[in-house]
């Protein structure tokens, strides 16, 4: 069986997959990562990932351009599929939810 | 690389990206570093290349090969059966005696220092104690010079066996023990549960508990500041530790350690400047990369320095120190006085060898019944060569089917051992374990095991039947004659012969067994209830409770002495005349009046001590007919004859019929029996063989009347007993033995002589078409193993004997190796053979010849 819902890793790489957009690719989400978490994670945990996204049919993929720095390698470009955005908005929905239900937080959130 | 194909590239492309990033910004080193820690990273399982189930060929081959293996096990049950049957017996043997071996050489190995920790003995040339002049006993100063004096030593202590009477407010517990000096903690490496190993037994009034014992007593309350007294005493004594309880495996095992000084003997010991008082083990550590032997040469020179010239003026032997290691200590046998368990290698070499042989016999079972059986599978063998089995396949078919059996067998064996061990632990008195997890190399060491044994098993079969020509095989209707015929003859002779060997060796130790419980021992073992004497107080009230307990009509006599008659234990020496410069090695004990009605003894000339007389208690004995042999009289001459001990005269009053004061292993000796009831270390109470429980509770009344110490009894019938333990236990295990290869053996028979019937069968229906009787076809059949077994017992003859010869020379007092022991162990390996034999010649022979010819 497929795991569908959505872990909080899992759910800052799709966020990151759908802020990158065209440049969605292993390394360059790893390096987003770091740069929007401040956390450092390895290019191999992140492909992991992604890859479990996609099994998940959060993401779809397909192999993008080459370019010079990766030895004219082409990269596999990730891109958030409709499944993946119904979910990141249900994953939403349910949090803000619980947080209007959280009185000592209620005045801060609109 | 790991990488599945499809991410090759864009991994490879991310990483390189990575690395040329890090490089401008960091050194060429880290981003190094940091490219391989990312390649480290990918090691994910979504990453691996996926290994696809690649199906073989030789699959399909390898499963036909399981097929007709299981068949061929299923089809012939009878084969099977005996097959595993007798490799699982086989099995469990070894495993069994494995367990045990290696539970012998495990002794005192939880010693973090174990190499390190030795004891010093020594030998008195000359000074011949209950057949040997070897002492594990030295001096109390010892352990501290060995300190002092000699820099290989690190630590020494002195070590003595106590038990006694712990006491705390109204309750005792009597518990064995041991009494040690401050060293014995350094030598000694307990892990403590509770308090200092370095200050526990700083001083004369600290005890140290076991778990259990500290368990026992006080329950959770926290024993270590609790205060005992120890035995009689007033003083008291703190509890300053807790120890683990000694393990299964530790040679000397005891509840508590209380500082030697808690005993007057020592402390008055130790003060003394020379060494002639030789009552204390002497353990010690050697230091680090230090040698044992050059430590040994130095022990003459403190020999020499210690042993005071005036307390051996009259000392004509010489000493010996020597150095042993503690786990060769545990195996040394033949030392007086020695501490703690023992060992002994000559008996885990003969049940080592025994169960190898038992071993062998399966094998051997299995290899016969193999090549017997082949032949019905030759037809097999053809086929697959005409399809294309080459030999070295067939080979390992063979062999492969082997192993499989003898694995089965092993799984059969494991659990056949976890029944019987229990049973087996009990024989040999030790806590043998089958324990895989603390023993971890157990389990692989028995599967490489049954890797041999199937290979060594399945070898012969295996070789013969790849040899085969496809054409003889599958041109000819059944009579393929497969070689080795002479092989399988040599194996039955080899199996017969090992079970002639191991019924011979059991009779004759079940018949020396029966000859020392049966022998006329000189004394009357029945009926003598005996109570070591553990409240020396009661000595002084003996008197006044032996009063008591002859009131009981149950109790015949009553007496005190040094030890039983079963085995004497202190010797001296005297001299016949004062002016002799010849002494003589007598054995000493102390008795009191009434001894020979309590024990049975007969007095051949003179009297028997009496109470009323002053002077038995002084210088008036009684001895045996040896000594009086040895001194040069008769019985009746040596009545009122003196002898010189201790520069006194020693009146001889009476002479006691020779008996036996040892077990039979040693000759009987010169004895001198004193009066003294003050020597006294066991009541002995001579009962009517009648209502004993009843005179046994009256015993107990009176001696709680006046002791606080708890009352213990034994039988000297008993006592008798335990002097041949060692041999009791080698009988059983020898019975055991010798049941199990006579089965294994009968049951490889037996098979092989349902095949021989099987193959013969078109013959006998001709023999008995022309005229052949039953018994001619019995008798035709019969008789080449009839032959085999003769051979067998032929070789098997002169070995058992001369084994046995061996075995018998430890006992004095010996059973002569009679022929029909011989006769008997021919006869029942005939019977066996017989049987196995009989069986299937006569169904061969009554079968109706028309069934067996009909198809021709």
């Amino acid at each position: 069986m497929i795991e569908t819902r959505l872990g909080e890793f899992e759910e800052v790489i799709l966020l990151l997959v759908g802020i990158l957009g065209e440049g969605a690719y292993a390394y360059r989400i790893a390096e987003e990562f770091k740069g929007q978490t401040g956390r450092s994670v390895s290019i191999g945990a992140t492909h992991s990932t992604l890859d479990r996204l996609q099994t998940k049919g959060f993401l779809k993929s397909e192999m993008g351009n080459a370019t010079a720095e990766r030895g004219g390698r082409r990269k596999r470009i990730f891109t958030i599929t409709a499944l993946g955005k119904r979910v990141l908005r249900e994953s939403r929905d349910f949090k803000v939810s619980l947080w209007e239900q959280y009185p000592a937080f209620k005045v801060n959130i609109v | 690389m790991f990488l599945r194909e499809e991410l090759y590239e864009e991994v490879q492309g991310d990483l390189e990206e990575k690395f040329y990033t890090d490089v401008k910004s960091k050194s060429v080193f880290r981003a190094k570093l940091n490219y391989w820690f990312q390649v480290f990273n990918y090691l994910r399982p979504f990453a691996f290349r996926k290994n696809r189930a690649i199906h073989l060929n030789q699959y399909d081959m390898f499963r036909n090969y399981f097929r007709i293996a299981s068949r061929n096990l299923l089809k012939q049950k009878l084969y099977s059966g005996i097959n595993i049957g007798g490799l699982t017996l086989g099995l469990t043997c070894f495993i069994v005696i494995l367990l045990y071996v290696q539970h012998e050489f495990s002794y005192d190995r939880f010693y973090p220092n174990i190499n390190r920790i030795y004891r010093v003995y020594q030998k008195q040339t000359g000074n011949v104690f209950m057949g040997t002049d070897y002492f594990a006993v030295t001096p109390a100063q010892l352990a501290k010079v060995m300190m002092d004096e000699l820099p290989e030593v690190a630590h020494a202590t002195s070590v003595q066996r106590t038990s006694g009477l712990l006491r705390i407010e109204d309750s005792s517990y009597w518990q064995e023990g041991i009494a040690a000096d401050a060293e014995f903690f350094n030598v000694f490496k307990v892990p403590f549960k509770e308090g200092n190993p370095r200050t526990a037994l700083k001083d004369g009034r600290s005890i140290v508990l076991t778990q259990s014992l500290a368990q026992n007593i006080f329950g959770n309350k926290n024993p270590i500041g609790q205060e005992f007294r120890y035995q009689d005493g007033e003083e008291d004594f703190t509890v300053t530790g807790i120890i683990p309880d000694p393990p299964a495996n530790a040679s000397f095992k005891y509840s508590f350690i209380i500082h030697l000084l808690y005993s007057t003997g020592y402390t008055e010991e130790i003060k003394r400047t020379g060494w002639s008082n030789n009552s204390y083990y002497t353990f010690f550590e050697l230091t680090e990369g230090a040698d044992a032997t050059t430590l040994e040469a130095k022990f003459a020179a403190l020999l020499k320095k210690y042993q005071l010239p005036e307390d051996y003026a009259d000392y004509s032997f010489k000493d010996q120190y020597f150095a042993q290691s503690l786990t060769d200590a545990y195996f040394q046998a033949g030392v007086n006085f020695d501490i703690g368990q023992k060992g002994n290698l000559k008996v885990v070499y003969a049940y080592s060898a025994v169960a190898l042989i038992v071993l062998l016999l399966a094998c051997v079972n299995y290899m016969n019944l193999a090549v017997a059986r082949s032949v019905k599978r030759a037809r097999e063998v053809g086929l697959r060569k005409v399809v294309g089995a080459v030999r070295r396949q067939l080979i390992a078919q063979f062999l492969g089917e082997s192993v499989l059996i003898a694995l089965f067998s092993l799984i059969l064996a494991i659990g056949l051992t976890y029944t019987i061990l229990p049973y087996f632990g009990r024989i040999v008195e030790r806590p043998v374990e089958f324990n895989l997890v603390a023993n971890p190399w157990i389990l692989p060491a028995l599967l490489a095991l049954v890797l041999v044994a199937g290979l060594l098993s399945g070898s012969y079969p295996a070789l013969a039947m790849s040899r085969l020509k496809p054409v003889d095989v599958l041109k000819a209707k059944s009579d393929v004659k497969i070689s080795g015929f002479s092989l399988q003859q040599f194996l039955i002779v080899f199996q017969f012969m090992a079970s002639v060997v191991l019924i011979i060796s059991s009779v004759v130790i079940y018949r020396q067994l029966n000859f020392m419980k049966s022998k006329e021992l000189g004394y009357d073992k029945e009926n003598v209830v005996t109570l070591w004497l553990k409240d020396r107080s009661l000595r002084e009230k003996f008197q006044a409770l032996a009063t008591q307990w002859q009131q009981h009509p149950g109790v015949v006599a009553t007496t005190i002495a040094s030890s039983l008659p079963v085995e004497i234990s202190s010797s001296t020496l005297i001299k016949k005349n004062p002016e002799d410069k010849d002494k003589l090695a007598v054995y000493q004990w102390s008795v009191g009046s009434d001894f020979t009605d309590v024990f049975g003894i007969e007095l051949v000339a003179g009297r028997s001590f009496s109470r009323d007389l002053k002077s038995d208690g002084e210088d008036n004995f009684i001895i045996n007919e040896t000594a009086a042999r040895a001194l040069g009289w008769t019985p009746e001459e040596a009545v009122g004859k003196q002898f010189d001990y201790n520069n006194h005269p020693g009146n001889i009053i009476g002479v006691v019929k020779d008996f036996h004061m040892f077990s039979m292993h040693l000759p009987i000796q010169p004895l001198m029996i004193r009066f003294s009831e003050f020597h006294g270390r066991f009541i002995a109470l001579k009962v009517k063989p009648g209502n004993i429980p009843q005179t046994l509770g009256f015993i107990e009344q009176v001696f709680k009347k006046n002791s606080i110490y708890p009352f213990e009894y034994q039988f000297m019938s008993d006592e008798y007993d335990k002097l041949y333990n060692s041999e009791l236990k080698l009988g059983e295990i020898f019975g055991l033995f010798t049941v199990t290869s006579i089965v294994i053996a009968s049951l490889g028979l037996f098979g092989l002589a349902a095949f021989m019937a099987g193959q013969r069968t078109k013959e006998i229906g001709i023999r008995k078409v022309l005229g052949a009787s039953v018994q001619n076809v019995v008798f035709l059949l019969s008789k080449d193993f009839a032959r085999w077994v003769l051979i067998a017992f032929a070789i098997a003859a002169p070995i058992g004997w001369y084994a046995m010869h061996v075995w018998l020379q430890d006992f004095a007092y010996r059973i002569g190796i009679s022929w029909w022991i011989f006769a008997l162990a021919g006869l029942s390996a005939f019977m066996a053979a017989g049987i196995s034999i009989g069986y299937q010649s006569v169904k061969a022979s009554r079968a109706n010849p028309v069934d067996s010819l009909r198809s021709e």
